[in-house]
């Protein structure tokens, strides 16, 4: 295993390295993807962790990609700043692993996803060229977007070695409720109810299991405004009980965490989640499910190994996915993308020995 | 009919209108001429043909058949753009997306629209507003631009500093490649598997394919929104609380300043209040809850106080919201009254660093003997700096040039970059080497050429292409002007 203390190195060494390349961030996600190639050879990007340039009154930070995630919100917290990215795991593990693997959490609902707040980056390709796309600056038309083609890519495009977010202050007021419910269909029209302009909860999670429902809300911002909301809620659901910070992190800590056989991801446009229910619920009747029910995002966790090929089947109709997080189905990703030819050539052009990744992804 | 027209053209023409009838290709010169600028006005070429396709399926063959007979395909909102995005630099084929303008679904829930590219900014949040939402980019041009045009280049507008740019807002679109097949890209299921296309097409100013249809968000409309006008006697005092607001974190909705010279031309021209001897007036809105609002207020009060603004001025009502708005949108055709030809940029840089690079623009102005009007996105830190001239002036193209690569060049050493919203097109082509190294240039060829191996789609435009299209350099020498009618 390699571990370069530079970018200069990193590209180095994929130059000298001959054959498959693991690239490996706190090695938290490994079993995202089809197996790597046995002959791998690792690189762990976990020194590449430098704060290149932090100017907080701009609210922009440039950082090695390496870092964790929890450093980095550590670093921003002293600024009373904060990065809203609550990624499964999200203390320990590695922005650029956690870009690679596309991860994100319940605050999405409110603040976006890291695409949103991805500035820049530096990348080195399969054949060892340092590449700059995006900028430091929190406003940049000047070339090609290349920084987002590199989230959830799996590292098959380049190695992620340095990003540019955008950051926000830390807000005022940050007060959860949790809610029993009696249905996924109930929970869900809850979350919309609570949306309802001008409300806005920051982050928003069905958690569903053993016939326990419970949604898990969180507002964030202004004392006022979080507590108007709060009482909104309290008023259309008096059995609200007060949620920690703790619970959260509890709930993002699930995917990925161990004691589950298998782990889908399972991705729809929101309005078609209240049909999708009924779905999940014939297919996957056992699964614990979390829900981000307005961004459409769904992770279901099966003790016994659920049929794939049938529920993707039945999500056709809802132009749906499901992707194969952890388990042992060999079809992980599903059928290929619109534009897979295009992926390919990328992959082609970029890493025209397949180094990086080889055979991991969809591409 | 006398004229004689070369038998492949005249094979081209017969061909595009069978696929969109005779009434929608245009070929007359005087027809054609109509399409060789737009907002810039600093390039300008002339099509070889225009078409006015009503359907994806049209826009596919007309691209088919253009690529077959070797002609390149340029797309045209409103041509609002301001780098030269949407003229045909190397000529060819010209689509107008003008018939396509339609809103084809609106969705309450997931808080999205599905629309034509043809579609007009302004037009898609009157149709939403029924429901409360709105399209939240907001370009100065968003009277006449489209949605298209908006998300070819990544439009910004005065609203992104709170709510984000185009590509924050586009989330799905169909679109056709060079070889005439459509694509469709959809990431409104979310985490799909698969690069992100979608997120290099937006802001690829055409250069990758032609989208036809686009699926973006809507944004409620806040409970409140409270506008105000910060009056300052001096420059630096009022960079110094733009740079105090973000930093002690304050996003506001917007923040845009109007200095010197500026504030006086839009006054004239839309009698808003804005005080005429003013150094620097920030235009502050805030919207959302009224908590937040109160909030805000009260730190916004607090941070003008500080750094000595002469007054505070909230607006009364939505009348006197309005106007101020006005002034600031209709900033540039107010400035038509200083001189009648202007060049605008669009540089970025850190909030930090506003105060040294506006007292730099002053001193370019000064030894460049060019007026130079500041109007821009403060909140940001995209600055528009707006050289105005006559260019019956003997030398002062060059000069003009000159200032603006010099704004440009120290917007870079500050560590921010050359265009924040308005594109790269041909204009600012050539500096992108200033950013980007060969390899990086290299990264952006290759992916540009896995959509589009030959350079069908908007040749000559955001990358640097050596020798190839020289013929746009020449163009750009002849710095024609416009005086009045675009937006920043």
């Amino acid at each position: 295993m390699h571990q370069p203390q530079s970018i200069t190195e990193l590209a180095e060494l994929v130059r000298t390295i001959d054959g498959p390349i693991t690239p490996r961030g706190a090695g938290l996600h490994q079993q995202l993807g089809n197996s790597a190639a046995p002959t791998a050879t690792t690189i762990d990007c976990t020194q590449l962790n430098h704060v290149h340039d932090y100017i907080a009154s701009d609210l922009t930070i440039t950082v090695g990609a390496g870092i964790s995630l929890g450093a980095l919100q550590d670093l921003l917290r002293n600024h009373n700043q904060w990065l809203p990215w609550d990624a499964p795991q999200a203390q320990q593990a590695s922005v650029a692993g956690l870009l690679a693997t596309g991860l994100s959490g319940p605050l999405r609902h409110g603040y976006g996803s890291p695409r949103d707040w991805l500035l820049g980056m530096r990348f080195v390709t399969g054949d060892g060229r340092i590449i700059k796309s995006g900028g430091k600056v929190v406003k940049n038309v000047a070339g090609y977007d290349l920084h987002k083609l590199h989230i959830g890519a799996l590292g098959t495009l380049g190695i992620i070695a340095e990003v540019s977010f955008k950051v926000a202050p830390i807000p005022q007021a940050d007060q959860s409720l949790q809610i029993a419910c009696t249905s996924l269909a109930e929970a869900h029209a809850l979350a919309y109810a609570l949306r309802q302009r001008p409300f806005n909860p920051s982050a928003v999670l069905i958690d569903a299991h053993d016939g326990q429902v419970t949604l898990w809300v969180r507002w964030l911002g202004v004392n006022g405004a979080v507590a108007r909301q709060l009482a909104d809620a309290r008023h259309k659901a008096p059995q609200a009980k007060v949620a920690e910070k703790g619970d959260w992190q509890t709930l993002t800590q699930r995917p990925f965490s161990t004691g589950h056989g298998t782990q889908l991801r399972i991705g729809v446009a929101p309005q078609q989640l209240p049909q999708v229910y009924a779905v999940l619920m014939t297919q996957i009747p056992d699964a614990h499910l979390q829900v981000m029910p307005t961004v459409g995002l769904v992770r279901a966790y099966c003790q016994n190994a659920p049929d794939v090929a049938a529920l993707r089947r039945v999500l056709t109709p809802f132009d749906g996915y499901a992707v194969v997080e952890i388990g042992t189905d060999d079809n992980r990703w599903g059928p290929a993308p619109a534009g897979v030819g295009m992926m390919q050539a990328l992959k082609q052009s970029w890493d025209p020995a397949g180094k990086l990744n080889p055979g991991r992804y969809i591409v | 009919m006398t004229t004689t027209l070369a038998p492949a053209y005249q094979q081209l023409m017969t061909d595009l209108s069978a696929v969109v009838g005779s009434r929608y290709v245009l070929w007359r010169p005087e027809e054609l001429m109509l399409y060789e600028y737009d907002g810039s006005a600093l390039d300008m070429a002339r099509p070889d043909i225009v078409v006015v396709p009503n359907s994806t399926a049209e826009v596919a063959q007309v691209v088919r058949i253009a690529a077959q007979a070797g002609f390149p395909v340029v797309a045209r909102g409103g041509g609002t753009g301001l780098s030269g995005g949407s003229v045909p630099a190397a000529g060819g084929v010209v689509v107008s997306t003008s018939r396509m303008h339609r809103v084809l679904a609106v969705d309450e829930v997931a808080r999205t629209a599905r629309v034509q590219p043809g579609l007009i900014n302004t037009d898609l949040s009157e149709y939403t507003l029924p429901w409360d939402l709105h399209f939240a980019p907001d370009p100065s041009s968003q009277k006449a631009s489209t949605i298209g045009g908006n998300s070819a280049e990544n439009a910004g507008g005065p609203h992104c500093l709170k709510y984000g740019i185009t590509t924050n807002h586009v989330l799905a679109a169909t679109v056709v490649l060079a070889n005439g097949e459509i694509l469709e890209l959809d990431n409104t299921a979310p985490d799909r598997p698969g690069y992100d296309l979608l997120g290099v097409i937006v802001g690829s100013e055409g250069t990758l394919g032609l989208v036809t249809e686009l699926t973006v968000r809507l944004m409620p409309n806040p409970e409140s929104v409270k506008t105000f006008l910060a009056i300052f006697d001096d420059l630096d005092s009022a960079s110094q609380t733009v740079s105090a607001i973000i930093g002690q974190g304050v996003i506001p909705a917007a923040l845009e300043m109007l200095e010197g010279q500026g504030i006086a031309l839009v006054e004239q021209s839309v009698h808003a209040g804005y005080p005429l001897d003013a150094q620097a007036v920030l235009l502050i809105e805030i919207d959302g809850m009224d908590e937040e609002i109160d909030d805000e207020t009260r730190r916004i009060e607090y941070i003008c106080q500080h750094f000595e603004a002469r007054e505070l001025r909230a607006a009364k009502d939505e009348d006197q919201r309005k106007k101020l708005w006005a002034g600031r949108k209709g900033a540039l055709a107010a400035c038509a009254r200083l001189a009648p030809h202007y060049h605008i940029q669009d540089g970025v840089v850190p909030r930090s660093r506003l105060t040294e690079v506006l007292q730099l623009t002053r001193e370019v102005a000064k030894r460049q003997r060019v007026h130079i009007v500041n109007i821009f996105h403060a909140g940001d830190g995209n600055l528009h700096p707006l050289l105005l001239f006559d260019i019956r002036e003997e030398g002062i193209i060059e000069r003009a040039i000159a200032a603006s690569e010099e704004i440009l060049k120290a917007c870079v050493d500050a560590g921010g970059t050359i265009s924040g919203e308005h594109g790269i097109g041909i204009e600012k082509r050539d500096y992108m080497a200033w950013l980007f190294n060969d390899d990086d240039l290299w990264a952006m060829r290759q992916m540009r050429a896995c959509f589009d191996a030959v350079g069908v789609m908007n040749p000559c435009k955001l990358i640097p292409t050596g020798a190839s299209c020289g013929d746009i350099k020449a163009a750009r020498g002849g710095a024609k002007a416009l005086a009045a009618g675009a937006w920043i």
